[in-house]
Order: structure tokens, then C-alpha cells, then sequence
């Protein structure tokens, strides 16, 4: 598998830490992760590696628009009606903003087996105190882990349809935590944006595909 | 029967999501891809100003506003 993880700015800096999560994950389940990180997330290196080792399974983080996916310093990686056709024969899990609304069917009618991902914005609430420690960061957890879950399911062996559903019933499980009587009313201040998040992940393409 | 209906007004709207704004806690932050990370107060003004992110703020809070009037997390 490959992961893209760009750190130019705070938000993309938060997906950088949490995205650890997915390749210790990917390590333990002997799969060849390879971690392209910082700078390194640019065009020209991503584009040279997916010719190179043709990964079964690319996840990419960072920002992103209908016909765009992003990597560091928003240089765009992957483009709807340009280069789209690199991702055929591959699953993949885009964690960037609104890339499912065009690109991903753009991605599928080209090839690409599976494409998990947002048809809007990918919201998350954080805490400002933790913003340089992004993994102590509880408000972001709640946001970041059902969403790792997409990635994380698919390690595990479970198909595209899978582990859409599996990830949409983590963010579930914690809108329900936070419904109780007992959560303090501003932490139910992030239901609507869990469920903004939920509602907005699709898979298109092969539910049945596995990595 | 009542047959009068209500149209709410998008100044309505606009004061509602602000009002549900209010209770936000401080000392968090709303990050929304591309456009960045906002404090209560800056989304307060996004709202009143109606914005980009004042509009993405209103359709995130009016969907989730839905989901309650569906009863979508009762029935489970």
C-alpha cells in the first residue's frame, strides 16, 4: 500500500500524525507500506512510485476539491480528465475534501476498482491547546479514528462496501455516545459535524473489491 | 384544521445557527479543508456575513437539524 501524508498546514498536520495509526496497522499485517510523508508528497514522487510498484491500495490525505486531489503545499497529485488513469486496477481511500463528488466516479469509469471518499467537505473540530500534539487531541480522535477505520478495515481484509459501512458505524458510535444524557452540552456541539462526515462518505465503485 | 404554513426566512435561519453557534465551546477550532481553521467567534461572523464557510456552517447545522426531525438515531 501507499500512503500520502503532506504537513504543510494545521489541519493536513493533524491527518499527518493520525495516518501513524494506519500504517503501524499496515506494518502488523505484513503488508510493503510505503510512507510518503512531508515534501516528499509531491507529484513527481507519487506519480514515479504508483508506476514503479503498482500498489493495490493507495490512501491519500490532504486537501482537495471535486476534480482534485492535493499533496504538500497543494500541489495537485491526481486531476479529473488528466491523470486519473494511473489510479486504474487500484482501491483507493481519499481523505480530502469533496474528491468523490467528481473524481472518484471520473476514477472509476478509468479503472480504479474501489474509491472511498468525501462528496463534500471533510470537517473535523479540534482542540486549539493540542494543536501541536495532535495525537493527545480527544475532540480530533472522534473525527480522525472512524475515518483511519476506512483504511484500517481494508488492512484487515474487509471489502470496499465494507469498510465504508465499518467506518460510517464508528462515526455512528460516537454520535450516539455523545446523544447521552450525561455528555456536557458543548461536547454535543459535535454531532452535527460528525454527521456531516458520514453522511458525506461514499464508496464508488467495486463494494465487493478487497486490497 | 390548521392549514397556514410557515416560511422561515434565510435572516432566520441565519440567527438560529448563530444562536447554536453561541454554545460552542471556546478553545476549539472547526477545521474545514482548504479554507482553514475557525475560532466560535470568526464563525459567528462567517454566518452573519453569509459567507462561504458562514454557508457551510448553515447547511452542516440545517442537516443535522433534519436528522432530528427524522428521528434517525432513535429507531436503532
Amino acid at each position: 500500500m501507499l500512503i500520502t501524508r503532506p504537513n504543510h498546514d494545521v489541519t493536513i498536520n493533524y491527518l499527518y500524525y493520525w495516518s501513524q495509526y494506519i500504517i503501524k496497522i499496515g506494518k502488523a499485517h505484513k503488508l510493503t507500506v510505503t510512507d510518503v510523508a512531508g515534501s516528499r508528497a509531491n507529484k513527481k514522487e507519487i506519480i514515479g512510485i504508483i508506476s514503479k510498484t503498482k500498489p493495490s491500495f493507495v490512501c491519500f490525505n490532504g486537501h482537495g476539491d471535486e476534480k482534485t486531489i492535493c499533496g504538500y503545499d497543494n500541489e495537485p497529485l491526481i486531476q479529473k480528465k488528466l491523470n486519473e488513469s494511473i489510479l486504474s486496477d487500484v482501491v483507493v481511500f481519499a481523505r480530502t475534501c469533496r474528491s468523490a463528488k467528481e473524481l472518484g466516479p471520473s476514477c472509476v469509469k478509468k479503472g480504479t476498482t474501489a474509491y472511498v471518499g468525501y462528496t463534500d467537505d471533510f470537517i473535523f473540530l479540534t482542540e486549539e491547546a493540542k494543536e501541536s500534539r495532535p495525537l493527545t487531541d480527544k475532540v480530533a480522535k472522534l473525527f480522525l479514528e472512524p475515518s483511519n477505520d476506512v483504511a484500517i478495515s481494508f488492512i484487515k481484509g474487509h471489502s470496499a462496501g465494507q469498510a465504508n459501512q465499518r467506518s460510517k458505524d464508528y462515526f455512528k458510535k460516537n454520535i450516539k455516545k455523545l446523544m447521552t444524557s450525561d455528555t456536557p452540552k458543548e461536547d454535543r456541539e459535535l454531532i452535527p459535524y460528525l454527521l456531516w462526515d458520514m453522511d458525506h462518505q461514499v464508496c464508488i465503485g467495486n463494494e465487493k473489491a478487497v486490497i | 384544521m390548521n392549514t397556514q404554513t410557515s416560511e422561515v426566512t434565510d435572516e432566520e435561519i441565519r440567527k438560529l445557527v448563530v444562536a447554536r453557534l453561541h454554545s460552542f465551546p471556546a478553545g476549539r477550532k472547526i477545521s474545514i479543508g482548504n479554507d482553514g481553521e475557525f475560532t466560535k467567534d470568526e464563525l459567528i461572523k462567517s454566518v452573519e456575513k453569509d459567507d462561504r464557510i458562514g454557508k457551510k456552517i448553515i447547511q452542516v447545522q440545517l442537516s443535522y437539524l433534519q436528522s432530528l426531525k427524522e428521528q434517525r438515531f432513535l429507531e436503532e
